[in-house]
């Protein structure tokens, strides 16, 4: 079940161990779970409700610790860093997009967008504003910029976050059940957004969903299941995912 | 973010600080006016200098109280503020703002809100103080002096600019315990004010109290043939009170929970109990105010009638001593009762927010059958608990510190040293009941209303 992948890889978990709890009530989210993200690649990661896939996502962006093992981000082991660096690190090499938005409502469209190098307390290079008006452009957000979240579509809230997501060209994008609250024509628009993101840009996309229709837009699918990774597939049909998601159920 | 935005949630804090320099200019202005108009009739004097100067001393000790609960309301309403910008909070800390920065925000904001407040209670002090001035003019208890704002104002614009921002500061620790996973949908409701150095402030608290109440005694027992006694005794109650407030997010808890305990065991009481212990740190500092508060009225009330009632039954009856004492009593109780405004404010603060952010769970016992009247029972409820046992506890504090007053100064002269019985003046038991009803309904009119427009589909919404 080992994949045939380029040799870069945008994040690499090497068998990572999650427990919650102590001793008795132990819970085990992850067991020595050992996963590489590939660079430039659309992954999807799916799995049931407890599977541990989201905890996979909170470890490898910074945002949990993990019990043991190792993560690369690029060639940085962020099991080693304290919680000022991994602030650093997912300010500068972690994006997110998340299933109810989470744009900041006091900021229009455009701050938005610049909030995370705001935040890194620096100017926007002339380049990096040609990037972002590139960006602007393409997920059609031009004549939106001066609105704030209320006013826009959800269509429109996801299209900016992932502009905000995109803009610094992060090493690892993750995207949340990005098209959770979305109807389904927006969904399709968003994740064809997204695919167009890691073709076009070789930006490295993480999407943890447990939708296969969502899925089948992904380079590659990985399936997680009581904190292992138990099975991966290609870039595949939303009927394969769905077939093999089932398969996986039933057998357990 | 605009200024109006920033600023919204933050109007009780303005209130509280525009209070506190308020009533500090006012009181100075007042002083400042029959300066000059015992000076214009008498000529500068020594003997006048002292007495303003002791004055001065009096008021500043008032103002200090008052800008003392004013803070513990202002800090209270900064942590409500963050609990409501969690969400904010934790997604700038997901895309890399630190937790420190975002701290930062606060102070500034606290920074804004004294400056506002501050400049906005000290102008309408002056104004205040120039009429009362004025009016003290016309019925002809002063002579006309050149009105003029004395430059001691400064003081409380400068010290409520410093405690707004500092109580901000404290206020706002909060934010250090925001996680960025509480950004992600998935992550539990905030697990609030996690970071804690409870050991240290509890042991400095236990320090106050034992030291205090050790002076406490020992200034009743060397009184007994010293007149030095009074300022050990001072010193302790100082040092007892200062103690009980430090640690007082270990008793008033409980005692919470005991008076919820007496109001039986319906569903409203139940779940107010729970309310007002789910954040104890909140709940105390809510009630700290209302207890600072009563202890000190209670204190000048039984120490002026404890004394009384040492007097002589002609002393006693004399008119002119009477109004004296009245008075006295009433000047005390109406600087001291400037304060407790400050942490009704607070009490009033804290309910409306805790409905605001219970609106998903009020939502919800709508859903499970909870009726409207019975969901503003139970705000009701929780405001009564609150107001009770701040009452109980001041009641009991100011009645041993106005005891321990009276019994300093008089026990010595009297024949065999014998001890003063305190006496508890019905009619300020009576008005402190009233008063606390009056504020438990005022503090709940607008919570409860705007509990009870909650709609059950709010507890399905996201």
């Amino acid at each position: 079940m080992t994949s045939t992948t380029p040799a870069r890889s945008a994040a690499q978990l090497t068998s990572v161990t999650k427990t919650f709890g102590v001793a008795p009530q132990e819970v085990q989210a992850l067991r020595a779970i050992t996963v590489s993200f590939n660079a430039g690649e659309f992954t999807a990661i799916m799995g049931p409700s407890g599977s541990g896939k989201s905890t996979l996502m909170h470890l490898t962006a910074g945002l949990d610790r993990a019990t043991s093992g190792q993560i690369l981000i690029g060639d940085t082991d962020i099991t080693a860093l304290d919680d000022a660096a991994l602030t650093v690190l997912r300010r500068r090499q972690i994006g997110f997009i998340f299933q109810s938005f989470n744009l900041v409502p006091t900021l229009d469209a455009m701050s938005n967008i610049a909030l995370p190098f705001e935040l890194d307390r620096r100017a926007i290079s002339p380049e990096e504003r040609s990037w972002i008006d590139r960006l602007v452009d393409e997920l059609g957000l031009r004549d939106r910029l001066t609105h704030r979240p209320h006013q826009l579509s959800g269509g429109q809230q996801q299209r900016v976050a992932i502009a905000r997501a995109l803009a610094t060209r992060p090493d690892l994008i993750f995207a949340d059940e990005p098209t959770g609250a979305l109807d389904s024509r927006t969904s399709r628009e968003v994740l064809t957004l997204l695919a167009d993101a890691s073709t076009k840009y070789g930006q490295s996309i993480a999407m943890v969903t447990h939708d296969p229709v969502a899925a089948s837009y992904a380079d590659r699918v990985l399936f997680i299941a009581d904190g292992q990774l138990v099975h991966e597939l290609r870039r595949s049909s939303a009927e394969e995912i769905s077939r093999a998601a089932l398969e996986l159920e039933t057998r357990s | 973010m605009s200024l109006g935005e920033t600023l919204r949630g933050h109007c009780p804090s303005i209130l509280v600080s525009a209070l506190g320099a308020a009533f500090g200019s006012c009181l100075l202005t007042t002083i400042a006016g029959l300066q000059s108009s015992i000076e214009g009739i008498f000529g500068p004097g020594a003997s006048f200098r002292t007495a303003v100067f002791l004055l001065h001393i009096v008021a500043g000790t008032f103002f200090g109280i008052a800008l003392f609960v004013g803070a513990i309301v202002t800090a209270n309403t900064f942590s409500a503020v963050v609990a409501g910008r969690v969400q904010t909070i934790a997604l700038y800390r997901l895309l890399g703002a630190s937790a420190q920065s975002q701290r930062r925000v606060f102070l500034r904001e606290g920074g804004m809100v004294g400056i506002i407040g501050a400049v906005t209670g000290v102008l309408v002090g002056i104004v205040l103080g120039l009429s009362l001035l004025a009016a003290l003019v016309a019925n002809g208890s002063l002579t006309a002096a050149p009105a003029s704002v004395p430059a001691t104002v400064a003081f409380p614009l400068v010290a409520g600019v410093v405690t707004t921002t500092a109580a901000a500061w404290v206020g706002s620790r909060a934010v250090l315990a925001v996680s960025p996973l509480q950004a992600i949908e998935a992550a539990q409701e905030a697990p609030f004010g996690a970071v804690r150095r409870r050991g240290i402030r509890t042991g400095v608290g236990f320090f106050f109290v034992i030291a205090g109440l050790l002076g406490l005694a020992l200034g009743v027992v060397v009184s007994l043939d010293n007149p030095n006694g009074l300022f050990i005794a001072m010193l302790g109650g100082m040092a007892s009170f200062t103690g009980f407030v430090i640690c007082a997010n270990l008793f008033i808890p409980r005692a919470l929970n005991l008076v919820g305990k007496l109001f039986g065991s319906g569903p409203e009481s139940r779940l107010a109990r729970a309310n007002s212990l789910r954040n104890p740190e909140r709940s105390t500092r809510a009630s700290i105010g209302i207890v600072i508060g009563v202890t000190l009225v209670t204190m000048f009330c039984v120490a002026l009638s404890s004394m009384n009632s040492f007097f002589t039954p002609e002393v006693q009856a004399d008119p002119d001593n009477v109004a004296a004492f009245q008075a006295m009593t009433a000047v005390a109780v109406g600087l001291v009762g400037f304060s407790v405004i400050i942490a009704a404010v607070g009490v009033v603060n804290d309910l409306s927010i805790s409905v605001l952010q219970r609106r998903r769970e009020i939502g919800l016992l709508r859903a499970l059958g909870f009726t409207g009247p019975q969901v503003q029972r139970t705000i009701v409820t929780e405001a009564a608990h609150m107001a009770i046992t701040s009452v109980l506890l001041g009641l009991l504090l100011g009645t041993t510190y106005g005891w321990v007053g009276v019994q300093c100064l008089y026990s010595r002269p009297m024949a065999g040293g014998g001890f003063v019985v305190p006496t508890v003046p019905p009619l300020l038991v009576a008005s402190l009941i009233a008063a606390t009803v009056v504020l438990t309904l005022a503090a709940v009119v607008v919570p409860a209303r705007t509990a009870t427009a909650v709609s059950p589909i709010d507890a399905l919404q996201r």
